[in-house]
């Protein structure tokens, strides 16, 4: 059984395969994006998302791609005429702990120098910019270009508008591996059939690992199950996305009105059955720390919690890139928790190496091949 | 539920989803323009579902929906259930902590590594699952 061949096959629906489905089917290319689930998210990292669109906190490696990505989620809004529910209201990391605040104003300083515009805030002041916080907050890097949307929205959008635009869509179609003939890519072997392709990108993130495995690269990933909870709707009274620094938080309110409360708390998951299940420690920890940063919501019910299973690296980078000795595989996942953000710009870039032929230098510090030899090991092994 | 009544006899404007403001016309151009054909589905792209009750009212109505507007043979994917089971207040969860084991932290504290730090993370559940 073979399904109809394509150009390229995007393998895993999440934000940066619809982006890059969405960007590839804009440039002409015949492109068919295939996701184990449905249209609203796989179980995987876009939904284990918190939604959080930040540029601080990345490593320096990192800020260039987080300031050219970071402005598609306004001009790729207007484009699409979608509502990513994007707020652009500023994210600010506090401390309490004095011995915190020398790192974090080296942290704010290295960031500027980035041309990152983020600023430290002090005292007072800081609890004039996000009313709420207690006052043994000592101090936090404010920066205003940071902010949060709504991952579900933003991926359905993305995916509907590479439709739109010419690209296959096979929801509920899983890919059960690689083909490849004399070190380039053939075939994906799906559930639905064989699809012929030239090339693969894939962004199945923390399913990325098993996949590659089939075509004898080794991806050097962890799957972290992480889960999130979201509180029902009050009235408005966050701007601000908050994190707190040494502890396990970051928190928003969403247009909706609801708090969403995620900061990398461990849950269960299986990544053969794609099954989830909470780990009432990680809720009661993570509702303890809510309540400490941010006290007048102590009183908010929680209403829903749930887990997506995430990739992390082992540096805690994503890879992004064509692989070495593989023709036409393209790697775009193992984001480590901070993806989200700039998913969009990645799409774009990746649309642009199959435009062009070359990788984006935005890209070059997340190639495979920054783990040496060994990845390919298999590779080699197999030839 | 609503054997008696089909709910393409009710107008576009009726409420499906109290806790959301989800509406009859919404929820049929949900099911119209997207591949969503399960309740889960609806309730992503919806918000039907997503409030107070989390689905209790709404999600056997939307299940109807799907029935006669897309054709969906009764008895469609159930929702998914997502704990907890009832609203439990942010402060009760904090405190209530001491029953439960413990993962020793979250994954990833990003904010305070320096460039060039080694990560240095185990699995936060291996502890627990070694004992």
């Amino acid at each position: 059984m073979a399904m109809k061949p394509a150009e390229v096959v995007v393998v895993g629906g999440g934000i940066v395969g619809s982006s890059a489905a969405y960007f590839l089917a804009k440039s002409g290319v015949d492109v068919v994006l295939i996701d184990s689930r449905g249209a609203t998210g796989s179980g995987g990292a876009s939904q284990a998302c918190a939604g959080g669109v930040r540029h601080q906190g990345r490593v320096p490696a990192e800020m260039p791609l987080a300031l050219y990505a970071i402005p598609f989620w306004k001009t790729l809004a207007e484009e699409l005429e979608a509502d990513f529910q994007y707020r652009q209201d500023g994210m600010t990391i506090v401390t309490d702990e004095e011995s915190f605040v020398a790192p974090l104003e080296e942290r704010v300083a290295r960031e500027r120098s980035l041309g990152l515009n983020i600023r430290m805030v002090y005292g007072e002041d800081l609890r004039n910019l996000v009313p709420g916080l207690p006052s043994r907050m000592l101090a936090g890097s404010y920066c205003p270009l940071d902010g949060h949307a709504d991952p579900l929205r933003t991926v359905h959008a993305l995916a509907s508008a590479a439709g739109r635009l010419g690209a296959r869509i096979e929801w509920g179609c899983p890919a059960f591996s690689l083909e490849q003939e004399k070190g380039r890519i053939v075939a994906v072997k799906t559930a639905r059939g064989d699809i012929s392709c030239n090339s693969v990108v894939l962004s199945a993130g923390a399913w990325s690992k098993a996949l590659a495995a089939s075509a004898q690269v080794i991806l050097p990933f962890h799957p972290f199950p992480l889960q999130m909870m979201v509180t029902k709707r009050c009235a408005h009274a966050l701007d601000q996305v908050l994190g707190w620094m040494g502890h396990g938080i970051s928190l928003k309110q969403v247009p909706s009105g609801g708090f969403v409360i995620g900061g990398g708390w461990p849950g269960h998951g299986n990544l053969v059955t794609g099954s989830t299940a909470l780990m009432p420690g990680s809720m009661a920890k993570s509702a303890r720390t809510t309540v400490e940063l941010f006290p007048s919501i102590s009183k908010l019910p929680v209403i829903r919690a749930w887990v997506g299973i995430e990739a992390f690296s082992v540096d805690e980078m994503q890879v992004t890139g064509p692989v070495p000795g593989v023709d036409g595989l393209f790697i775009a996942a193992g984001f480590s928790g901070h993806g989200f953000a700039i998913g969009l710009g990645v799409g774009a870039l990746i649309a642009d190496f199959f435009k062009t032929g070359s990788l984006s230098e935005l890209l070059l510090p997340f190639t495979l091949d920054r783990f040496g030899p060994d990845v390919l090991k298999g590779q080699s092994d197999a030839a | 539920m609503c054997n008696t009544t089909s709910a393409t006899t009710f107008e576009e404007d009726v409420i499906i989803c109290r806790c959301e403001g989800v509406t009859l016309g919404q929820i049929r151009q949900c099911v119209k323009s997207s591949s969503a054909r399960t309740v889960n589905e609806i309730k992503k792209l919806t918000r039907s579902g997503m409030g107070m009750c989390q689905g209790r009212t709404c999600a056997g109505t939307v299940a109807l929906i799907l029935e006669k507007d897309a054709h969906i043979p009764p008895g469609v994917e159930p929702s998914h259930a997502r704990p907890p089971v009832r609203p439990v207040l942010l402060q009760d969860l904090a405190a209530g902590s001491n029953d439960f084991r413990e993962p020793a932290g979250p994954v990833s504290v990003i904010m305070l590594r320096k460039p060039g730090d080694d990560p240095g993370r185990t699995h936060p559940l291996e502890n627990e699952q070694n004992r």
